[in-house]
C-alpha cells in the first residue's frame, strides 16, 4: 500500500506539518515572550531522504541540530536545525542575556528550546490524531549540516523513505532567526495515522 | 529547610527553575538530572516540593512520581514538561502530581503552583 505517496497522504502530511508547526511556533514565541515574532508562512515539503541534505540551503554550514526520538502510538524522529547565529541569539533571548556562548549552558539552552518546540509539533500531532506520542530525551550537537543529518539518517535509512521537511522563519525585533524543523515519520505509522484520520473523516461526515 | 528539589535533565532549565525559585524567596533543596537521581535526593533531602519533568534519560518522571509516592504518600510533586498531551497529564496526576505546569512557561505561573501546592 503506498498511500504516504499519493497525492492526498502528501495533502495529509503538509496538513499535520502545518498545524504542528504552527503550534512549535506558539511555543518558541512563548518563550521569547518579550520579542515581536514574525512568522513567515511555513515550507512544508515531502522529500525522500536521499533528497534531503540538498534542500538545505547550505549543507556545508554549520548548525546546531536537536534530534528527538517519539514513541508510543506510532514512531518518528524529529530534527531541529538552527543556525548558529540562530542558536546563539534564542540562547541570549531564553537567558535574559545570562547565556550568550554555545558552552555546556548554551548547549543545554539550545536543547531545551529544540526539545520545547518539537513538544510543540508533537503534541499538535497527537491532539489531531488522538494518540499518545512520548518522545525521548532529545540529543544536541554543532556541526556541518550535512554530519549532522547523515548521522541521524544513518539510524533511520532502514525504515522510513521519506521526510516532512518544513522550512521556518521567524524574524524577531533583535535579530532574524530561522529554523528547520522536520519529522520524518515510520512507514508503518504513517499508514496508521493515514487510516486513523481517515477513519475521523468519514466519522465526521456520516454524523454531520 | 529542605525547600525544593529540582527534577529537569537539562542544566539549563534547572538553572531557570532554581533563578526563579529563589527569587522568589523559595529555598533550593537540591537539583537531579534524572528520575532515578529525583528518587535517592527525595530520600536523602526529604523536600517540601518537587518539580519534576517528564521526558528523561533513565528514568522518566512518570515512573519517579510513582516511586516518590510510594516513598512518602503525602510528597508534593509539580510536574514540569513540554509535554501537555491529555494522556500523559492525566497519567501524571493520577500517579500523585498536584498540578501539571507545561513548558513554555511565565514564571508566575511556576510560583503559583508551587505555592498553592505547599499551602493545600
Amino acid at each position: 500500500m503506498n498511500c504516504y505517496l499519493s497525492e492526498s497522504g502528501v495533502d495529509l502530511l503538509r496538513e499535520i506539518g502545518n498545524i504542528g508547526i504552527g503550534n512549535a511556533v506558539s511555543s518558541l514565541s512563548q518563550l521569547l515572550n518579550d520579542q515581536r515574532i514574525n512568522i513567515r508562512m511555513p515550507e512544508v515539503t515531502v522529500v525522500s531522504l536521499g533528497e534531503l541534505p540538498d534542500q538545505m540551503e547550505s549543507p556545508e554550514k554549520v548548525v546546531a541540530g536537536i534530534y528527538v526520538e517519539v514513541g508510543g502510538s506510532i514512531d518518528l524522529h524529529m530534527i531541529f536545525l538552527l543556525p548558529l547565529e540562530s542558536a546563539r541569539s534564542i540562547t541570549a533571548s531564553v537567558s535574559g542575556g545570562l547565556v550568550r556562548e554555545l558552552d555546556e549552558m548554551g548547549l543545554s539552552a539550545v536543547m531545551e528550546v529544540g526539545n520545547i518546540v518539537t513538544a510543540g509539533y508533537i503534541n499538535a500531532f497527537a491532539g489531531l490524531t488522538g494518540f499518545k506520542l512520548i518522545p525521548k530525551p532529545p540529543a544536541v550537537a554543532v556541526d556541518l549540516t550535512e554530519a549532522i543529518l547523515g548521522s541521524i539518517l544513518a539510524e533511520v535509512q532502514a525504515a522510513e523513505d521519506f521526510v516532512i521537511l518544513i522550512k521556518t522563519g521567524f524574524e524577531t525585533g533583535e535579530s532574524d532567526i530561522e529554523g528547520f524543523l522536520c519529522m520524518i515519520p515510520a512507514r508503518d505509522s504513517f499508514e496508521i495515522v493515514y487510516k486513523k484520520l481517515l477513519e475521523g473523516a468519514s466519522d465526521e461526515s456520516g454524523a454531520g | 529547610m529542605p525547600g525544593i528539589l529540582i527534577t529537569d535533565d537539562t542544566a539549563f532549565m534547572r538553572m531557570t527553575l532554581k533563578n526563579i525559585l529563589t527569587k522568589n524567596g523559595f529555598d533550593i533543596a537540591g537539583e537531579a538530572a534524572d528520575g532515578n537521581e529525583a528518587i535517592e535526593m527525595y530520600k536523602s533531602t526529604r523536600p517540601d516540593l518537587v518539580t519534576m519533568d517528564i521526558t528523561m534519560p533513565n528514568l522518566d518522571g512518570i515512573t519517579a512520581i510513582k516511586e516518590i509516592m510510594k516513598v512518602d504518600p503525602s510528597a508534593r510533586i509539580i510536574v514540569c514538561s513540554a509535554m501537555g498531551q491529555k494522556a500523559l497529564v492525566i497519567d501524571a496526576l493520577n500517579a500523585g502530581a498536584r498540578d501539571f505546569v507545561v513548558k513554555p512557561f511565565q514564571p508566575d505561573r511556576i510560583v503559583d503552583a508551587v505555592k498553592k501546592a505547599l499551602t493545600a
